[in-house]
């Protein structure tokens, strides 16, 4: 199976580098260094209840995904920085939980365009 | 011309800072408020500088008013670029001195063009 989920568009994606796929493979190992650390802040705060915490973790993972285009990760990051901003976490752990599964599915296909140094 | 961009994601500055450098600018990178001042206050100081309001170590705001403030630093125009600011910031930013803003997500050639009007500007 090769099909690439239709919320990424690799020809944006190669849009955003200008068609330089060397630059794009630098940004998506800056990527993968990165996430992880992200996510475990965004979880941290997720489980201390801390709404601002919350808003500023979420932003920065939108952030990083954005730079990718991927729309859907964007919304899932938006949505717990949307919750901590109002300082309504209830559904924080259901979309933490979202949001995860999303930044893998970008990093598979990130992966798939070649993105990155192979593991 | 030298630009510093001040930002903690550091795909972002990846990406705009090999999109700047193959314009012709000489780029300089800070992670956070503290970096970005250093690098600001050191000779040869930036001809502009890119400037995020949300990073680790202090806001953009702090770094603005304390850029303002300096003697060094005071004649640099900053270009606010953020993806969270509200109306209101947006004026405080122009209000505290900057020369420009851009929304993220701010692609090379946006940010070039802007960077090349206001260092013309100031020439």
């Amino acid at each position: 199976m090769n099909n690439l989920d239709l919320s990424f568009d690799p020809s944006d994606v190669l849009a955003r580098v200008e068609g330089d796929r060397d630059l794009l493979a630098e940004l998506v190992d800056i990527f993968r260094a990165e996430y992880p650390r992200l996510l475990a802040n965004l979880r941290k705060e997720v489980e201390k209840g801390d709404a601002r915490g919350v808003e500023e973790a979420a932003h920065a993972i939108k952030g990083a995904v954005g730079n990718f285009g991927a729309p859907v990760v964007s919304a899932a990051a938006l949505a717990l920085e949307v919750m901590g901003r109002v300082g309504a976490l209830m559904g924080a752990n259901a979309g933490m939980a979202r949001l995860e599964e999303e930044v893998e599915r970008l990093q598979r296909n990130l992966a798939r365009m070649g993105g990155g140094t192979p593991a | 011309m030298k630009i510093l961009i001040a930002d903690d994601d550091r795909i972002l500055t990846r990406l705009v800072a090999a999109g700047l450098k193959s314009r012709g600018w000489e780029v300089e990178i800070a992670h956070d408020a503290m970096q970005a001042l250093m690098f600001a206050m050191k000779a040869p100081h930036p001809d502009v500088i890119a400037l995020d309001i949300g990073m680790p170590g202090g806001t953009g705001f702090q770094v603005l008013e304390k850029l303002q403030r300096s003697s060094r630093t005071s004649h640099i125009p900053v270009v606010v670029v953020t993806g969270t600011i509200t109306e209101g910031d947006e004026a405080r930013v122009v209000e505290m001195g900057a020369v420009a803003f851009l929304r993220k997500p701010a692609d090379a050639q946006a940010l070039h063009e802007t960077l090349a009007r206001v260092t013309a500007q100031g020439a």
